[in-house]
């Protein structure tokens, strides 16, 4: 499996506060859980790989490439494949759950709007929330907002996802649901990489195998 | 004389620099992505559409009508006497057609939508919308706001048509409810006063009306920093600036087209 980011002693400059260096590497299929004490380190890390901030020192590649390197043009081919799921980037409050869940496919496809309609609509029905498919998202509940981000990250099919503080300040029964539900999606491709970030080592599922659990300290 | 030159350096022309360059930048935007993102584009056009236009038929079918019965009678009344009818419909399509009804109908469309779209935006940036839609690798300029500029101008062309046609039918009609002059011969001479430079005055300030207020919206929907508390200050500044140059283009027109003829 090919090497996809490869971070050494990289420091993110966002919002002028000091973010500690970290070094790892991320392969094709791995999951990785980041143990992410502040949630601006959260923040941090989902802007830098979701390109928003590409303002570091050290060494940052994705695919064998500096970040610095990839130009404006590059990105929007390269987020085609990417999705996450945080509260930092939320959902559209003037579209229709249902039109969040189907955006980045209406942009980046060619697939009528009334097919990607009905794809959104048979995903909503696995989450069970399909009788919600027409509210806008300050009516719904962080559950339906959740399952929403899901939903969304499930219809693009990307081969990297970025799950920002998923499991964190869930109960029990929501949380099993909502990782019986990333489980299956990352076995759907060999090649996909599923990043979570947690507040906490405990927090961290036990069912759920990473490969790396990385911190930043 | 300093102090005039600064004002009209810096205040006016530093401000129709940075909304042609951001007009620019929007249509740059399309030409680069099309017709990459064109359902997102259509979608939305048609979203805006529905609201600045569709939803206000009945508004400007209104104000249509009671302006064709006010101006047209109150014309009529006070020029029979002086005039005859080609006379009255030569005032008419002047007075309504060429000003009135545009100007009036960019002013409802201006505090109806074009107030909706700067909060609307405000709120999306301060929500950090804008973010979302960049780390989903989209365009949003292309998408959101080249798309609300392309459906407000097709929206305000159609409503002030509709407008005016309302207003002359309602004129012709109150005429013969409340003088001795019938609607068909009123009619008649009013298509037989109405000539090339009254419609092309007409449409040329729809479609420069229907450019420059949403430019205008957009653009200080998207200035807004972090705060709520700006939503209000840029939402009053957004308006008073469709106002002032609304009532700019009008005048720069009306004066070309009269030179033209």
């Amino acid at each position: 499996m090919g090497i996809v980011y490869d971070f050494k002693n990289c420091v993110i400059n966002f919002e002028n506060e000091n973010i500690p260096p970290i070094t790892f590497t991320i392969n094709e299929g791995e999951k990785i859980a980041f143990i992410v004490t502040r949630d601006l380190y959260d923040k941090a890390l989902l802007y830098f790989l979701f390109f928003i901030n590409r303002d570091y020192e050290g060494e940052a590649l994705f695919k064998n490439r500096e970040f610095k390197d990839i130009s404006d043009e590059e990105i929007p081919e390269i987020l085609k494949n990417q999705i996450h799921a945080s509260y930092h980037l939320p959902l559209i409050n003037n579209m229709k759950l249902i039109e969040n869940i189907y955006l980045p496919s209406l942009y980046h496809t060619q697939i009528p709007e009334n097919i990607l309609f009905e794809k959104a609509y048979e995903i909503l029905k696995n989450f069970d929330i399909e009788d919600s498919f027409n509210k806008l998202p300050a009516f719904l509940s962080n559950h339906e907002k959740k399952c929403g981000l899901l939903a969304r990250a499930f219809m693009t099919d990307p081969e990297i996802v970025y799950y920002s503080h998923f499991l964190d300040d869930v109960n029990k029964d929501n949380r099993d649901f909502y990782l019986k539900h990333i489980i299956d999606f990352h076995n759907m491709k060999k090649e996909r990489i599923t990043i979570m970030t947690f507040r906490e080592k405990t927090h961290i599922p036990e069912n759920f195998k990473f490969d790396k659990i990385i911190s930043f300290k | 004389m300093k102090k005039i030159l600064d004002f009209l350096f810096e205040r006016i022309l530093g401000t129709i620099y940075n909304l042609v360059s951001f007009l620019y930048i929007c249509l740059e935007s399309f030409f680069k992505n099309f017709p990459k993102g064109i359902n997102l584009f259509i979608n939305t056009c048609k979203k805006q559409i529905y609201f600045t236009g569709i939803q206000a038929i009945s508004v400007t079918t209104y104000i249509g009508v009671f302006m064709g019965m006010v101006v047209v009678t109150q014309i009529a009344s006070f020029i029979t006497g002086i005039g005859d009818l080609s006379t009255i419909s030569k005032v008419i399509t002047i007075g309504l057609v060429r000003e009135i009804i545009p100007l009036i109908i960019a002013i409802i469309t201006i505090t109806r939508s074009g107030s909706a779209i700067t909060s609307e935006l405000n709120l999306m940036k301060i929500n950090n919308e804008f973010l979302t839609f960049q780390s989903l690798g989209i365009n949003y300029i292309y998408t959101l706001i080249l798309s609300r500029i392309v459906s407000f101008t097709i929206s305000l062309v159609g409503l002030i048509i509709l407008a005016t046609f309302m207003s002359i039918l309602s004129g012709g009609i109150s005429l013969n409810l409340f003088t001795n002059i019938a609607s068909e011969d009123f009619f008649n001479a009013f298509f037989y006063q109405i000539s090339f430079f009254d419609l092309l005055l007409l449409l040329l300030k729809s479609l420069f009306f229907g450019i420059t207020i949403p430019t205008i919206c957009c653009f200080y929907g998207l200035v807004i920093k972090k705060s709520v508390t700006e939503i209000p200050q840029l939402n009053t500044k957004a308006v008073s600036r469709c106002f002032y140059y609304v009532f700019i283009i009008n005048i720069i027109l009306d004066m070309l087209v009269v030179l033209w003829e």
